[in-house]
Formats: C-alpha cells, structure tokens, sequence
C-alpha cells in the first residue's frame, strides 16, 4: 500500500487504520476497471475511497463508544519538561497522531492529504469536497499550528 | 499556479512519523500484509470475472486531467 496513504488513514482513524485501509485495497481492487487517470489521479482517487471508508469506520465507532487505545495515549501525554531530548526529526508516529487530533477536522485532513499523502491543491479540494482556496488556507493553518506546538519542548 | 506548501520541517516530520514503517500498533506488519493480499486476491477474482472491462466510469471515477477532458473525442 502507498505509504501515504496509510499514514492518511493513521491521522483520521488512529489504530484502526490497517482494517481501514484493508476496506479501501478491496474497493479499489474492485473498481480498479472504472478509473480513469494518470498517476496523480490514481492517488487522489484511491485517496477519496479510503477517505470513505474511514468515515464509515468513524460513524460505526461512534455508533458504539469505547476507549481505544489512542485515546488513552492522549490522556497520558507527558507533563512540560518530560520530553527533554525531543527532537522536531525524530517526531513519534504517536505524538504526531496527537497533535493531529488537535487540529480542527478540515485542517488535520488538509494537512493529512497535502503532506503526507502528497496530492497536489486541486486533487485534495476534490477529495474533500471543498474549495481548493478553503482547503490551501487549511492546510497552512495547520501546519502553522503543528509547527508552533513542535517547537514547544514537553507540550 | 499557487499550489506550491511549503511543509519543510514539519512536513518531513509528520511523513516520517505517520508513513514510515513505524506503525500505531504492536503488529503494524501483518495487518498491512494480510489486507494487501486480501486485495490482490479481489482484484484477481474481479479481472477475471471481466468486471474491469464492463464496469463504467462513474464521474467520481474519472480523474482525467482537465484539459485532456475538454479535447473533443474524449470518452
């Protein structure tokens, strides 16, 4: 599976994102006949279906709530001045999941699919089913908010 | 066109930390491995079924760059 697109799935749906992203393979397999594209639309189609799919995940989720395990991580975040040492590369899949769940939902999306995922302007807009300025304003604003909380030490 | 984000650090840090082999969970490997294969098996079974020949493209289905979508001719 494309990298990016796992770690898409990791940011909206936390420890679920290999079930999710299982779903998705199996779509795609399916509907692979139907796409039409060049490369750069494979990946933003593949990224509106399994966008799907973690929405449907999120609704059943909720449908039945529990504790998952990533929830529990962000409420056993460290205290200020724990994180001696930590340095901006040598970022934890955790704690960028944490402070992705930060951000309000356009802009952890926005961010998710421009930056990791790697879809250009137009491709994340379609995706999302926004304006593709809204989604450009989204996605700097997160990264802004992601940078300033990266440069605390201990959050 | 403006499309260029500039992500630098913080980008970096963020495919790193969400894309790299490092996953949420204690088995991050087999999950990816078991849903690959699963899905390799359907798409052989659809192909074969000739469904990737019959299926239409649904407007949600074509990517298409814009300009190749305007020249006439185009299905």
């Amino acid at each position: 599976m494309h990298p990016g697109l796992l770690g898409y799935l990791r940011g909206i749906v936390g420890e679920d994102a290999e079930d999710v992203a299982s779903d998705a393979w199996l779509e795609i397999a399916r509907d692979l006949g139907r796409f039409r594209g060049d490369g750069a639309g494979f990946r933003g189609w593949t990224a509106t279906i399994a966008r799907h799919r973690a929405l449907d995940h999120l609704r059943r989720v909720r449908a039945r709530p529990r504790p998952t395990r990533f929830e529990q991580d962000l409420l056993e975040l460290p205290a200020a001045g724990d994180a001696a040492g930590e340095a901006l590369d040598a970022l934890s899949t955790e704690r960028a999941l944490s402070l992705i769940a930060g951000l309000p939902r356009q802009q952890a999306e926005a961010v998710l699919l421009r930056v990791v995922v790697g879809l250009d302007g137009p491709s994340a807009a379609r995706v999302l089913g926004k304006r593709p300025g809204a989604v450009r304003s989204a996605a700097h604003r997160g990264l802004m908010r992601l940078a300033e909380q990266l440069k605390e030490r201990g959050r | 066109m403006p499309d260029e984000l500039r992500d630098g650090e913080t980008g970096s840090a963020l495919r790193a930390a969400l894309s790299g082999e490092r996953g949420v969970g204690d088995d991050g490997v087999t999950g990816g491995t078991a849903g690959e294969h699963a899905a390799l098996t359907a798409f052989r079974a659809a192909r074969d079924a000739g469904l990737h020949a019959s299926l239409p493209t649904r407007d949600r289905d074509d990517w298409t760059p814009a300009v190749e979508r305007r020249r006439p001719g185009v299905p």
